[in-house]
């Protein structure tokens, strides 16, 4: 089972007492995967957050038209104590990237949405740090889409003068 | 007014699940801003430290371009009654990454300090996650319908 020290390193669970990080913990379960493994496919249903423990995943943006866009990121790398998967939370509830096990070994923690909203009912002092931790991140891919289509279109309109 | 305040807050959705006393409680710091038509409401790179809700009128969200007046085709998106603006106030470096414009005649903003909702919504986390949860379901929504436009869009 994974440490409480360990659960305190997360980012997400900031502040959260060891009541609550014990909670989570177990709700948890462990998943291994090996270099190149698939853990999920970009557009798949958001059914897990997923924390790193042990090596690196890869989320790759696989939208070739979003790529070409610049509305998405080709390549991101998540290495220990971080979380991902947060669109689990946000609508349309699927996973926006494709994510690969890019280390030798990659151990990870995942834990269901259903589970996690049980926990936020329980325990809303879970619920509001991982709200807060998923509307900073979200917030902050929707500031650099709003940034990067004003770029374009900033460009487009001097190109014009 | 703050009737006024009352009925818009429980109108948006980022606070249409909270019970009458915790709309009464964010009314608390909430205030009522008019502008008329051209007004900035803010500018870009600016210290975000207030969240918006539209009470009347039509606000467009600019990106600037240096020496050159605000117009229409630097409009990224238009809000109007219940619109929620200003997540920069929620979000760490709270800076303002585009302007807002009143459009119509004139607007009425609800301002809501982002500071004192956050502050408030720490010390009541059940209350602080139902209206991070709903607010996040109306920038996801935002996120993909801005994703479609900008894959959809031709060239200017």
């Amino acid at each position: 089972m994974i440490s409480l020290d360990f659960m305190d390193r997360v980012e997400m669970f900031k502040d959260l007492t060891d009541e609550h990080l014990k909670a989570i913990q177990e709700a948890a379960e462990t998943a291994e995967y090996k270099k190149g493994d698939c853990i999920f496919k970009h557009g798949e249903p958001a059914e897990y957050l997923w924390i790193v423990t042990e090596g690196e995943v890869e989320l790759r943006c696989e939208s070739s038209e979003a790529v070409q866009q610049g509305t998405c990121e080709p390549v991101t790398f998540v290495s220990t104590a971080q979380a991902f998967g947060w669109t689990c939370f946000v609508p349309p509830y699927q996973y926006r990237l494709s994510c690969y096990c890019a280390s030798r070994h990659c151990s990870l923690i995942r834990i269901g949405k259903d589970r996690l909203e049980q926990l936020f009912e329980k325990y809303p002092e879970i619920g509001f740090a991982v709200m807060l931790y998923t509307i900073n991140a979200v917030g902050t891919q929707f500031q650099e889409l709003q940034d990067e289509i004003a770029r374009q279109r900033g460009q487009e309109i001097m190109n014009k003068w | 007014m703050s009737e006024k305040i009352r009925t818009l807050l429980r109108q948006t959705e980022a606070f249409r699940n909270l019970s009458d006393g915790e709309i009464e409680q964010i009314a608390g710091f909430s205030t009522i801003r008019k502008l008329e038509k051209s007004q900035r409401l803010f500018r870009e790179g600016e210290k975000a430290s207030s969240l918006w809700v539209v009470a009347s009128g039509e606000i467009d969200v600019r990106f600037e371009l240096p020496a050159r007046q605000s117009s229409e085709a630097q409009t990224l998106s238009t809000l109007s009654e219940t619109g929620i603006l200003g997540w920069s106030s929620l979000i760490p470096p709270y800076k303002y990454k585009l302007s807002a414009y009143c459009i119509s005649e004139s607007c009425e903003v609800i301002e809501i300090k982002g500071r004192e909702l956050l502050e408030h919504m720490k010390k009541n986390p059940e209350l602080g996650y139902r209206v991070l949860s709903a607010m996040i379901r109306v920038v996801g929504n935002r996120f993909e319908h801005l994703q479609a436009t900008a894959e959809n869009r031709s060239p200017l």
